[in-house]
């Protein structure tokens, strides 16, 4: 996996002359990557050929290139790039499932969303990718050794939802499929409105592309800060979002977002926005932000976050999540899934395909877990467990009536019933394929929990270290110290740093946490060599201490702050 | 040329960035008497807190009002509904299918803050209220320049009108502009001026001196096809002023302001052009006392 920063230019609105300036300065800086977002409106009109100028002028500065070419909230461009007929005709228009239209109140404008899978709206957009490609053609004709890569993003599928509203609730209905009758036959969900969207996107592009090696087309699911009531509110009253709040949307959405878009860090002050990127960068690798904002950041800092990005591109590191829940919607996920969610955190990642996993994920994941796998078809249970052969992880299928039904062909098979209000089943297939057997029996609630406890342990998928030891914790820390830290965010360091004194060795510098022997007066002088003080700064700290919030009291993580 | 076809907000709220409230206040967004989102509104150089009752039930206002003053030091709390703002939002917005007549995000909170009755309690408030200063203290302010047309003297202006403002860095050697477009005392919408056919080095090597500015404005009436005023000013006095009106006040911002053009003439740091009576009145009004009547 490739970590690093992507520096989003508006191309948009800045004039001609004004980009090769913008170019320049990113360089100075070391900064290798920029991105944009294509406004699906803009390109559509396109006379003065600006994308293609965008492009040609960042491969000219020898920039590696990432296009989003999916609409989204808060892009800078009026309704998130989407044209502005389409949103005029109420069939075009996402509703939730109360009926309302969903809007978004993000800047620079408020307006209704678009349902994306909406027919017209669906075709329009193939005509937008199609122009798209052809642009992006042009310039490797004349730039054979770009390197671009094309961002499909399902992110726009999370804004289908008003603030107060349940997760079931969530939008995405057009008056089409608002009918509860179609909804039944057709089976219609998000999670489908969302595959159907990204697959044929997907598809479209790798044929346009396949000739084309320097061309990448790669899915995404970005954590966006919402464009909801949320969003209005906080711009009424003027209220300014803190590094903190950042850091909490940004562990809470990990499980099932896989890069962050952060539109405006203008508010935030030098050592938050540190805090910020550092901290995105650990939980997630992939960080786009704003090309003013990211000049704000010193050549110092970008260049230590750049050697750690380098040290952990490629190679097995923490942003690997080991266990994969298929979903069918992501913001509401069955019981059993949110037990694994609890118990795992950042473990865990929620897909609602495996199309957008890529294979090193799949290569890397001990657990696969399918929520709701009586919809699946059979041909489709057999590829899983051929999969799972190939990878040598473990399948887990909860509630799939297939598993009963396959029992006739797979030999020594049987499944797994637990009893609450109805009956589940789950089926696990450890390790390739060797089956695991254990008697139907009846449970209560509590029994979910211990069979939660076991598939994990059948997949050697274990929680990492949770503890509310300081002692323990600043031992696992000191362990850990060998492989590679990326820096971060501690909420309340002082508790563990106490216990980090007696642990740690003696070292000048440890990556991530600076060590400093406190040498104020004589005093202190003859203390201090036996005394080791480490400051955690706030864009510093440990990974896996992340894992272990939990054991910080509510009160600790209110009064949360820079340190 | 419509003017609205080049917005940049994020380079409007860099120049044109809202004053901190005076003091700290929580405004709550409450659904079925539970807290769905929260915000707290923080005075100028205040450590940021973090708001973090979501879920919380909020069925007696003044208990949650004593906890939260104790806990984020707030001065008031405000909670509104959600089918109240939604419903405010949803009559302020053009049925789908219609185009959006004030395309200006800042008009459009503006306009929300106002339908709400936010900034001066009354009788069809849209929200509860509880506290002991008045909600306007714990609001933001607009920038003060995007007032500039709000007084008596500036009727006497043409209606609609453009206003050009160029923030010069002359160390960096940039030049960062905006047009504000403006029908009567209010600010309907903005623009990045595209210079098509205009020289625009002339305006970034040195600090522009008045033939310069007049043959901008000149270009600009041409192009717009409205009458246009013209600011330039140091990057240096726009970020002092800025930090005056976030200090103390909007007069002080002005005065701070004006100030910088008296001695102009020595540190070209602050050039007006054209500058009739009516528009040059309308800038030292702001600085004098007679403005508090207004604001």
């Amino acid at each position: 996996m490739e970590v690093g920063l992507t520096s989003v230019v508006r191309y948009w609105d800045l004039e001609p002359h004004e980009i090769p300036i913008l170019f320049q300065d990113l360089k100075a800086r070391g900064i290798a990557v920029v991105g944009a977002w294509v406004p699906w409106a803009d390109l559509e009109s396109d006379q003065n050929f600006r994308l293609r100028r965008f492009l040609t002028q960042a491969i000219r500065f020898q920039f590696k290139v990432r296009l989003s070419v999916t609409p989204e909230v808060a892009i800078g461009f009026p309704n998130g790039g989407v044209p502005n007929d389409l949103l005029r005709k109420a069939e075009n228009i996402a509703q939730d499932r109360s009926g309302q239209p969903i809007y978004s109140f993000a800047p620079p404008n408020m307006y209704p969303l678009v349902n994306l899978v909406a027919p017209q709206v669906f075709q329009r957009f193939g005509h937008f990718l199609l122009k798209l490609s052809q642009e992006v053609k042009e310039v490797l004709t004349e730039h054979f050794d770009a390197e671009i890569d094309l961002i499909v993003g399902d992110s726009f599928f999370k804004h289908y939802r008003t603030l107060g509203l349940s997760p079931e609730d969530h939008g995405d209905y057009a008056s089409l499929y608002f009918q509860k009758e179609l909804d039944a036959i057709r089976g219609w969900n998000p999670a489908q409105s969302e595959r159907t969207f990204r697959v044929r996107a997907v598809d479209f592009l790798q044929s346009r592309f396949e000739r084309h090696q320097s061309v990448n087309i790669e899915p995404r699911n970005f954590c966006v800060r919402s464009g909801s009531l949320e969003r209005l509110l906080d711009e009424i009253v003027g209220s300014e979002h803190s590094a903190p709040d950042y850091f909490s949307r940004f562990y809470h959405s990990r499980d099932y977002c896989n890069a962050i878009w952060c539109d405006d860090l203008s508010t935030i002050n030098e050592l938050g926005l540190k805090f910020v990127v550092s901290s995105g960068m650990m939980l997630y690798g992939d960080f786009w932000l704003p090309a003013e904002d990211l000049l704000r950041l010193s050549p110092k800092f970008l260049s230590r976050l750049g050697q750690i990005g380098d040290s952990l591109s490629g190679s097995e590191n923490y942003f690997d999540q080991s266990v994969l829940c298929m979903v069918k919607n992501p913001f509401s996920v069955a019981r059993v899934s949110q037990i694994l969610r609890e118990k795992l955190g950042l473990r865990m990642s929620v897909v609602t395909s495996l199309f957008d996993v890529p294979d090193l994920k799949l290569e890397r994941t001990k657990l696969l877990f399918v929520e709701e796998a009586l919809e699946i078809e059979n041909d489709q249970f057999r590829a899983l467990i051929e999969q799972t052969k190939q990878h040598n992880y473990t399948l887990a299928l909860f509630r799939s009536s297939l598993c009963q039904r396959s029992q006739a062909e797979l030999p020594c098979f049987e499944t797994f019933k637990i009893k609450h209000d109805w009956e589940y089943e789950v089926a696990l297939f450890p390790e390739g394929g060797q089956l695991l057997i254990i008697d139907g029996h009846e449970s209560t609630l509590s029994n979910m929990e211990e069979l939660v406890t076991r598939i994990l342990a059948v997949a050697k998928a274990e929680p990492m270290l949770k503890t509310n030891s300081k002692r323990v914790l600043a031992n696992f820390i000191c362990s850990h110290l060998d492989k590679n830290f990326v820096t971060g965010f501690l909420f309340n360091p002082s508790d563990v740093v106490e216990e980090l004194q007696y642990t740690l060795p003696r070292t000048a510098s440890i990556r991530g946490i600076e060590i400093h022997e406190e040498e104020q007066n004589e005093h202190d002088r003859l203390r201090a060599e036996k005394r080791v003080i480490v400051q955690v700064p706030p864009y510093a700290v440990v990974p896996v201490l992340l894992q272990n919030m939990e054991f910080l009291n509510s009160e600790s993580q209110r009064q949360a702050k820079l340190v | 040329m419509n003017l609205s076809d080049k917005q940049n907000w994020y380079k409007y709220k860099r120049i044109f960035p809202s004053c901190n409230p005076r003091e700290t206040g929580v405004f709550a967004l409450s659904f079925h008497d539970k807290i769905i989102h929260g915000c707290i509104s923080n005075p100028y150089g205040a450590e940021l807190e973090v708001f973090s009752e979501r879920d919380t039930p909020i069925e007696d206002i003044n208990s949650a009002y004593e906890a939260f003053s104790q806990r984020y030091n707030a001065r008031n709390l405000t909670v509104i509904r959600r089918d109240d703002l939604l419903k405010t939002v949803m009559d302020l917005m053009p049925p789908p299918g219609e185009p959006d007549k004030s395309p200006s995000y800042a008009k459009h909170l503006q306009d929300i803050r106002k339908s709400l009755s936010l900034d001066k309690q009354d009788k069809n408030a849209h929200y509860e209220f509880r506290g002991d200063i008045q909600n306007e203290h714990c609001l933001s302010k607009p920038h003060f320049f995007t007032n500039i047309f709000n007084s008596i003297i500036a009727d006497l202006l043409p209606e609609q009108k453009l206003l050009y403002l160029g923030i010069i860095d002359e160390d960096k050697q940039s030049l960062e502009s905006i047009i504000l477009e403006f029908e009567g005392r209010e600010l309907i919408s903005f623009s990045d001026p595209d210079f098509a056919h205009f020289d625009w080095r002339s305006l970034t090597q040195t600090f522009p001196n008045p033939e310069a500015a007049a043959h901008f404005v000149m270009w600009a009436e041409n192009r717009y096809q409205l009458p246009t005023y013209s600011i330039f000013v140091s990057a240096r006095v726009w970020r002092e002023a800025t930090v005056y009106q976030q200090k103390s006040g909007y007069r002080a911002a002005w005065k701070y302001l004006m100030q910088a053009r008296s001695t102009s003439d020595l540190n070209r740091e602050f050039l007006i052009e054209p500058e009739p009576w009516p528009f040059r009145a309308v800038l030292y009004w702001h600085g004098s006392a007679a403005a508090n009547l207004g604001f």
